[in-house]
């Protein structure tokens, strides 16, 4: 059953008087517990698409449906987690995952809350830094210290923007496969990660979405039990890569030709 | 071997020692020690060898009037020592030590020149400028009447204060919310927060009847606009991230504002407080000029119209200490309570 639904949307933003077409006639169903990137040039509407299942964003034409229902707001039954820096940066790492938990929990006390937190951020691999300010983290622990945040939620959907777009590569690898495990532990969530990173895409998803802008080209299904190491493709994922390689090549010359 | 390792370490200890001590001797704390201590000199001396010893030393070029004698020493030694104290205090806990000894030395060079000129040689005018013994002995003689004034001023600085920082807060949320607002009332604080408040406390005083009223309306406006800028400025600057990370936890509004926007602008708030309390204490002082019966600016303005200008150095004094206080408190909140930055 699809848990995620986008109906003929379309999307425009007004910027010093001038309006913008982000999303023309999108038409996307997200299947529950499924792992979906959105891959894409920047500028070509995937980061969009995240803002309205987060309902930070509202279609200006169409619906996006939840479970059936149309999305109103942002609300606790999605949790998101952005590129570098969306941490409270007034609250120490185990504070910031401790407020999520106790705002979208009620009824938890503050001792349990706190263990809850700890447990978190020791999943994450951040435990001894849960007392320090996010200030005093590097761009990598703060994402992870993110990832447990948005955990603390406990949202059955979990909305990635280029989580680890800015993070060099060596530990983007070790957190793409904490993210892995962690998804694969908890079962049945449905993620939505957008990334213009292939490799990213490749050991992450179940589907690949590729967006040119306004429009969806193409999804490409991948295989569930395939190796998810970038190095050692089976060869239909390494197919797979090279059609989305040839896309992004595609839509870089469309682009410039454009401009 | 083992026996040369602990030669070495020995060493190694006694040379940090020596640096130690070389490090707390600084070349300026001695020059500061030294000020201090012939500053106790001329205040001990009496009054005739200062005068043998300038005679001596010029050849009679100066020949010192006779003038009036201090009745008493103790209070200006006492705030000698007390300055002392202070200063071995900053040397000893605080971190920039040359600074501090700097200090030291141009306030006790400082007092011993007034000293020297003023109660020893007497070659200074003898109204216009008090002698310090008798300056500082305002504090004994008329202690009541000082802290009564600082303790008006206060008590109207912190009423000014507080009902400023509170409605700039409240309401710059509210604007730096809001673009639509924003955009009407931003450009208006712009034109108005410039205009210096203390203008208005002539009119104040006439319009509202009250000097009460008039001196917290002038500490309100010389604090309600620039810290209303600030707040609308702080809201408008927040991440958006930030942001909608807080409204995808689906939080309720007071949650926004109590656990999310104050905590957020808290530090913009303290670290304000730096500036505009002198400020604002600025503002009272000179408003109290006018029209006011008591307080520090009255104290001060009303001492000057009887030429009683021992009583109006005394008063400079204590407003100097008010404000110094009143920093370091601030300084103090700020450290305790800002622990984050961005």
């Amino acid at each position: 059953m699809p848990s995620i639904v986008f109906k003929d949307v379309d999307y425009a933003y007004v910027d010093a008087n001038e309006t913008f077409e982000a999303l023309e006639n999108v038409n996307l169903e997200i299947e529950d517990g499924e792992f979906l990137c959105l891959v894409g040039h920047s500028g070509c509407g995937k980061s969009t698409m995240l803002s309205l299942i987060a309902g930070l964003e509202h279609p200006t034409r169409g619906e996006v449906l939840i479970d059936g229902k149309p999305i109103t707001g942002p609300g606790p039954d999605r949790s998101i987690v952005f590129q570098n820096y969306s941490l409270f940066p007034w609250q120490t790492a185990v504070k910031n995952v401790r407020f999520a938990i106790q705002q979208t929990k009620k009824g938890a006390s503050k001792a349990e809350a706190d263990a809850k937190a700890r447990e978190l951020l020791e999943s994450v691999g951040v435990g001894e830094a849960a007392d320090r300010y996010p200030f005093q983290l590097s761009g990598g622990m703060r994402q992870r210290v993110a990832i447990a945040r948005a955990l603390a939620i406990d949202a059955p959907t979990m909305l990635l923007d280029e989580p680890f777009g800015a993070l060099d590569p060596m530990i983007r690898r070790r957190l793409q496969e904490m993210l892995l495990d962690l998804w694969e532990g908890s079962c049945c969530k449905t993620a939505v990660f957008v990334t213009h990173d292939i490799d990213e895409a490749l050991i992450l998803a179940d589907r690949i979405v590729f967006m040119e802008p306004k429009h969806i080209i193409k999804t490409f299904a991948l295989p569930k039990d395939r190796s998810r190491n970038v190095d050692d493709l089976d060869a239909a994922t390494k197919a797979i890569k090279d059609e989305v390689l040839e896309l992004f090549e595609a839509t870089a010359t469309g682009r410039e030709e454009e401009e | 071997m083992m026996a040369d390792l602990a030669e070495t370490q020995k060493e190694i200890a006694k040379r940090e020692e020596h640096e130690k001590h070389e490090r707390f001797i600084k070349p300026s704390f001695i020059v500061s020690n030294a000020l201090f201590l012939l500053t106790l000199l001329a205040i001990y001396l009496p009054a005739d060898t200062m005068v043998e010893i300038v005679r001596t030393i010029t050849f009679g070029a100066v020949d010192a009037p006779g003038g009036t004698v201090p009745a008493s020493s103790i209070e200006f030694y006492v705030a000698v020592l007390i300055s002392w104290g202070l200063f071995m205090w900053r040397y000893i806990a605080g971190g920039k030590k040359r600074s501090t000894c700097n200090i030291a030395s141009v306030v006790f060079l400082f007092f011993l020149i007034w000293e020297v000129l003023s109660t020893d040689l007497k070659i200074t005018h003898p109204v216009l400028i008090p002698l310090p013994e008798n300056v500082f002995a305002v504090f004994t003689r008329i202690p009541g009447e000082l802290w009564q004034n600082v303790y008006t001023s206060l008590t109207l600085l912190a009423q000014g204060f507080l009902t400023s920082l509170v409605a700039a807060t409240v309401i710059g949320l509210f604007v730096g919310w809001l673009p639509k607002v924003r955009e009407t009332v931003f450009p208006i604080a712009k034109v108005l927060a410039p205009i210096p408040a203390i203008v208005f406390t002539p009119y104040l005083v006439l319009l509202l009847h009250s000097f009460r009223f008039a001196a917290i309306m002038v500490i309100f406006l010389g604090i309600f606009w620039p810290t209303l800028m600030n707040t609308i400025l702080r809201v408008e600057s927040l991440d958006l991230r930030i942001l909608d990370s807080a409204k995808m936890m689906g939080l309720s509004t007071p949650t926004m504002i109590f656990r999310v926007l104050l905590p957020y602008l808290y530090p913009t708030i303290v670290t304000g407080l730096k500036v505009q309390l002198p400020a604002a204490m600025l503002m009272l002082v000179m408003a109290e000029m006018y029209g006011a019966s008591s307080g520090m600016g009255y104290f001060i303005i009303n001492y000057t119209n009887y030429a009683n200008y021992t009583n109006v150095v005394a008063g400079i004094i204590v407003v100097g200490i008010v404000v110094t206080v009143l920093d370091a408190l601030v300084g103090l909140l700020i450290r305790k309570t800002v622990k984050w930055s961005e």
